[in-house]
This record gives structure tokens, sequence and C-alpha cells, in this order.
């Protein structure tokens, strides 16, 4: 399956929240959409669950205009919603039986899920005696149990700690793995790029980039490099007072050098060897995706 | 698409009926009727047991001064005639004193003293609220002056007997409706259709209000049609009223049933005693009536984002179905208040019309077509509220944080911001 978003635009009232969010993803692959907090990634994911109309541009499935109900579809919204006073077991099968799955197949999937998240224990308990990370799992598991083809997170991090942070990741991974859609909001980089192939970085109602994130990094970091060395700083200074640096900054076991337009790595290498500093490796720089993300977001930021 | 109404609908009515608070609601009301029926049987047996003993009949012991003996005995004849087998009546030749004490004492029940033949005093500790005893005496004592005045104007015992003892055999024919033997049921339906509405209306209210507040809504309404939701919500919470109501008016026949030739009470047996075609109506009315009340406490729910704002929202719809119970109540107590042009006019109001039609035709004189105009409008009126508060409901989840203002809701009907 292809999901396509194509120039949605959307206004409530005088605030034009999207202005132009274009992305595609495919079965098997993972988008994750960021951006930071009103940055327009609940919208654009409630525009593709149908919760609201478009003012312009539509969401296509492999082609033609999506529709939400006939489609295998897992939602799991950004503002959490179960029932708090029924049991985990007949809310699971409810919400999996309104999506068209029949009971036996439902209670089947419900307890190998429960069981994939180490939940079991919890199967047959009323929802709000679990604590919140538990009741994280149970909507993760309430998203899931209808075995959609298109899985929608919205967040689906926040809230957890480390190991159930990595239970849920696994599980992601898995779906991803077993062919399935999978788009998610995040703003943990950490977690982002690990299973996701392509990023679209909304910001301020914008994409502000799209694509695999090897080539986002990449093209960022050609005019970057990275020295690895003990020398001081006031040494480095001196020896890099060259017309093709532009920036240099600190970092824990070196510095990252900026280069000018032009400049390559060739030419730093030979300013280094040419002075009496010890260093122990240069490489091409290469960013987390956090610096990448705050770099599109904060520059957008200052255009605006 | 049915498929998925059914879904919500079984959710919806297990739901109701495994809470606790209803289950236990229901099983208290079923005991209580079933107490309440029974207590005369039970009672009744332990008088008989008394009766068995032979310690509990009452004794009069009745002495005569200034007057013979004969009319004594004939008063006395007569009243143990009249008073059946509980008393025992007896001449006594105690005086009047020794019989005051005999009563203070509790060693009899009371004391005749016939002082003349058309006056006595009668001696007695208690008298219960129900006694017929004064009646009785009074009869027997008219009786017997009659029968002797009668005899000493020359007829004999056979003409004093005809023109004395013959009774008169009437019936009353009905041609509207007996308002004094219909108000009891009546008065019951209303009472309980009015508690049935309000509990389950609420309860649709405070359902979409916590999905609303938990933020289920946005799985749900991404996961099946509103239409499905809301119709699936509504019917099954009303099929779960249904069959409360079922097991308690249920249980409330079936005791009485079983108890019946014991129940003394006239009002209890007043309120058994509805006519087929008003228990069937009284259905109807409930099913229109909850729909109508139903789908705007839907509505309301809605709208809030918490159940704490619930409170205010509900408040109007509250106000006018407690009118509604109100003008009823007021229209049955007046004399020919159900037939008076107003409350005919409420029995046209679609928000008054399931229980002002209700009690007119169950008191009141209605024609067949005035019923079918009545429910006619009701159904139109469920049909527009249908549609209206499934567009609210999913209009609603994009109403967050406030109530919203009656323009905000309009603008979202209208611009139709909400998708299908």
């Amino acid at each position: 399956m292809r999901l396509e978003v194509k120039n949605l635009h959307k206004s409530f009232g005088e605030k034009e929240v999207l202005k132009g969010i274009s992305f595609e993803v495919q079965s098997g692959e993972a988008l994750g959409l960021l951006g930071r907090n009103g940055a327009g990634k609940t919208t654009t994911i409630r525009i593709i669950m149908q919760l609201f109309a478009p003012n312009e541009g539509e969401v296509l499935l492999d082609g033609k205009p999506i529709d939400i109900r006939k489609t295998n579809i897992g939602y799991m919204p950004e503002e959490r919603g179960l029932y708090p006073k029924k049991k985990v077991i007949d809310q699971l099968i409810y919400f999996a039986e309104l999506r068209g799955i029949s009971k036996a197949e439902a209670t089947n999937n419900a307890d190998r899920l429960l069981e994939r998240l180490y939940m079991t224990e919890y199967r047959n308990v009323k929802l709000d005696t679990l604590s919140k990370g538990n009741q994280q799992k149970i909507q993760l598991i309430a998203t899931l149990v209808c075995n959609p083809d298109i899985v929608i997170l919205d967040e689906p991090f926040s809230g957890l700690d480390p190991v159930n942070a990595m239970i849920l990741k696994d599980l992601v991974k898995e779906i991803i793995a077993e062919g399935k859609l999978v788009v998610f909001s995040s703003h943990q980089m950490n977690y982002v790029e690990e299973f996701c192939k392509s990023i679209t970085i909304i910001n301020a109602g914008e994409v502000a980039v799209t694509g695999e994130i090897k080539k986002i990094k990449h093209s960022y970091t050609k005019n970057k490099v990275s020295v690895i060395t003990t020398a001081p700083e006031t040494v480095l200074n001196e020896v890099l007072k060259t017309d093709f640096v532009l920036n240099t900054v600190k970092t824990d076991d070196g510095l990252v050098i900026e280069l000018a337009d032009g400049a390559t790595i060739n030419e730093i290498m030979g300013a280094l060897a040419n002075s009496n500093a010890v260093f122990t490796g240069v490489t091409t720089y290469e960013p987390t995706l956090a610096e990448v993300f705050v770099d599109y977001t904060e520059d957008a930021e200052v255009v605006k | 698409m049915i498929k998925q109404f059914f879904t919500v609908f079984k959710f919806e009515l297990l739901g109701q009926l495994k809470n606790k608070r209803t289950i236990i609601l229901t099983t208290i009301v079923v005991v209580a009727i079933a107490l309440l029926l029974s207590f005369p049987r039970f009672s009744g047996l332990i008088d008989k047991i008394k009766k068995e003993d032979g310690t509990d009949k009452k004794e009069i012991q009745v002495i005569e001064v200034m007057y013979d003996e004969e009319d004594a005995q004939n008063i006395v004849a007569l009243l143990q005639g009249f008073l059946g087998e509980e008393y025992e009546v007896k001449i006594s030749s105690s005086s009047k004193k020794a019989l005051k004490e005999k009563v203070k004492g509790g060693k009899i029940h009371s004391a005749l003293l016939i002082t003349s033949p058309t006056t006595y005093e009668y001696i007695v500790d208690t008298v219960d609220m129900y006694s017929v005893e004064e009646k009785m005496i009074n009869a027997a004592l008219e009786n017997n002056y009659r029968f002797s005045y009668l005899k000493s104007q020359g007829l004999s015992d056979e003409q004093v007997g005809k023109a004395l003892l013959t009774e008169i055999i009437g019936e009353t024919i009905v041609t509207g409706k007996d308002q004094a033997s219909s108000f009891g049921y009546t008065y019951a339906v209303v009472l309980i259709l009015y508690m049935v509405l309000l509990l389950y209306g609420q309860f649709v209210a405070s359902n979409v209000a916590s999905e609303k507040g938990t933020r289920a809504m946005e799985t749900l309404i991404t996961s099946a049609k509103p239409v499905n939701l809301m119709f699936g919500k509504i019917l099954g919470t009303g099929s779960a009223g249904l069959i409360q109501l079922i097991l308690i008016l249920g249980s409330a026949i079936g005791f009485y049933q079983l108890n019946k030739e014991y129940a003394t009470n006239e009002m209890i047996k007043s309120l058994f005693d509805m006519p087929i075609s008003v228990a069937v109506y009284s259905v109807v009315f409930f099913i229109l009536g909850y729909f109508i009340y139903a789908f705007m406490f839907g509505a309301a729910g809605s709208l809030t984002s918490r159940v704490e704002d619930l409170g205010s929202l509900i408040m109007p719809i509250n106000f006018t179905f407690i009118a509604c119970f109100m003008i009823s109540i007021v229209a049955m107590t007046t004399s020919n208040g159900v037939n008076e042009t107003y409350f005919i006019v409420c029995s046209f109001i679609p928000f008054f019309a399931s229980m002002a039609m209700l009690v007119r035709v169950s008191m009141g004189i209605v024609a067949v077509w005035e019923i079918a105009l009545s429910i006619g409008i009701q159904i139109v009126t469920i049909v527009v509220l249908g549609i209206l508060c499934t567009k609210i409901y999913r209009a609603g989840v994009l109403l967050y944080g406030n109530t919203p203002k009656l323009k905000d809701i309009i603008r979202i009907l209208r611009t139709s911001e909400a998708m299908k």
C-alpha cells in the first residue's frame, strides 16, 4: 500500500495551522512525523484519520481518496482514549469488533498482544487500576488488535519509561517487518532514528524537510568536519585561522569545524598535518537526528 | 454496517446490565415489591393462626338497661350476624361499672349498653381507624327498632321482612373513563415513566460525556459510523432500561398474582386493575418518550468535554421533563383536568406528548386519530432529533475545552467542518 499526503492546508478560524503538508510512505516502511509542539503533527494525523476535513489538499491510498472506515487501520490518538471503568479484555475486543473483526479473532489477537507486551496478568482487571505506562501499552494493543494494514501512532512514546519504551519500540519494529505501513509522530529523536527509514520534519505548518534519514543527514553534513584531538583550544584556533574555516564548535573529544563554501576535508587535514597539534582522527561530521531537527525547526522559526 | 450497530448495542447493553449499581438497585426494588405484596399473606397467616388458637375472638358483652330481654336477644343475634365470626356477642348480667373495668383490663373487647330502643352507649378501649363496630351496632338497633315498630302497626313477620330486607341491586355504567379507578394505575405508570426516562436519559448523557472526557471518542469515531455509535448507544441503554422495567413490573405482577387472594388494600388492588390497552400504550409511550429525551441527553453529552460540566447542559432538559411531569400530575388531580384544552395541547407537543397522551389515554376522553397524530408527531421529532444528535455527536469530538456556545454548535453543524 502507498499512502500519499498531498498539499494539506488547514485553518482554524483565522489561524492557519497547516500550510501545505506533503509526504508519502509505503507498506513495510515507517514514516516519522517530527515537529515541535504546535507544529501541526496532530492536525495532519487527524486529517489523515478524517477527523477534520482539510481546507485544501487530499490524502490518497493507492491513488484513491482514503476512506478510513473501509481501510483496516489502527489509530492511536495523541489524547489516549479508553474506558477506565471497563475490563481490559472487554474493551480490546470491542474496539476490534467495531473494525469488523470477529469476536473469536479479536480475542485471539488481544491475548497474543497482551502476552507479547507482558500484560496477560491485567487481562481481566479494570483499566483504571493500571499504571499510566501500562495503560499506554493497552492503548497500543487496542490500536493493533484489529491486525491493521496501516498503523498511525500519535506520540506513542510519551510517558513511557525506558524499559517500556524499548518493548514498544521492538513491537513497532516487528510490525514494520511484517510489512505494515506505519506513520507516527514524535519528538523523541533516538526512537525515530532506530526504526524510521524516512522522516518528515514539520515546522509551523510547513514541511521543513522530508526524505530518507540517511540522505537528510548526508546533505546536512557535507560541510562539517569532526576532529578528535586532545590539543588545547588556543593551539587549534591558531591552526585553523584560514579562509576555509567558517566556524568551530568545541566538543567533548575535540571540535567540529564548519567549512566555507568550496572547502573540503582535505584542506583541514592539510592544515592539521602542518601544525604541531596531536590529533587521533578526522571524519566527516555525522550529526544526530536531534541536531538536524533543532537546526531545521529553529531556522524556520527565525524566518517566521 | 448493521453488524457495527449490534456491536455497539451489545457493548452498551451488557455494560449497563453488568453495572453493579443497576444490579443492586433492581434487586432492592424487586425484594421490596415482593415483601410489600406478600405482606398481607403473611399477616393474614398470623391472624389465622391466632384465630385457630381461639384466643383472639373479640368478645362483646351486651347489657340492656331499661329494656326488655327479648329485644336484647334480637339485637345480639342481629349484631352477631353483622359482625361475623371474628366477634362473640353475649348477653351479660354485669353492671355498667363492672363491664367498664373488664374492657379497661382487656378481659373483653367492648361492652354495649342499650339504654332505649334507639339509644346506646358503647364502651371500648381503643378504636382503630377502620373499625366497623359502631356502624354495625347502629344497623342492628335500627333494624330491630323498625322491625318491632312495623310489627306493632299490624304487619306480619313476612311483610316486615320484605319491607326491611329487600336488597336493591344496581350497576353503574361508565361511558367515558372512570377517573376514580384509573387514577391509581395512571399515577403509578406516570411516576415510573418519569423515573426511568430521567435515569436512563442521564445514563446516555454521562456515557457520551465520559467517552469524550476519556477521549475514547476519537478512537470510536475513526472506527465506526457516528450513526451506529449513537443509535447503538441509545438503543442499548434503552433496552437495558426496558429489561430492568420488565423485571420490576413482572415481579410486581407475579407477586400480586401469587398473593391476590390475600390482598385487602384497595389502593394496591387498583394499581393492578390496569386494562391491557393502557399497558400496551404505556410501553409505546415509554419507548417514544425515551427516544426523544435520550437523543437530547446524548446531544448534551456530546457538547461537554468533561462529565463535571454535564450538569449545566442537561439542566434545561431536566426542567422540561419535570414540567411535563408536573403538568400531567396537576391535570390528573384536578377535576376533569385531563380533558382541559391546555392538556390536550400538551399531548401534541413533542417533549410533553409521551406522558400527556398516556395520561389522556388512561384517564380522559381521546379519539383514535388524536393518539395516532400524537404518535406521528413524536416519531417525526425522533427522526429529526436523531439526525441532529448524530451530527452534534460527530461534531462534538472536535469541541474540547469550554462548554461551547450555541453559535459555535450552529457554526460547526453548518460548515460541516466535521466530516461524515
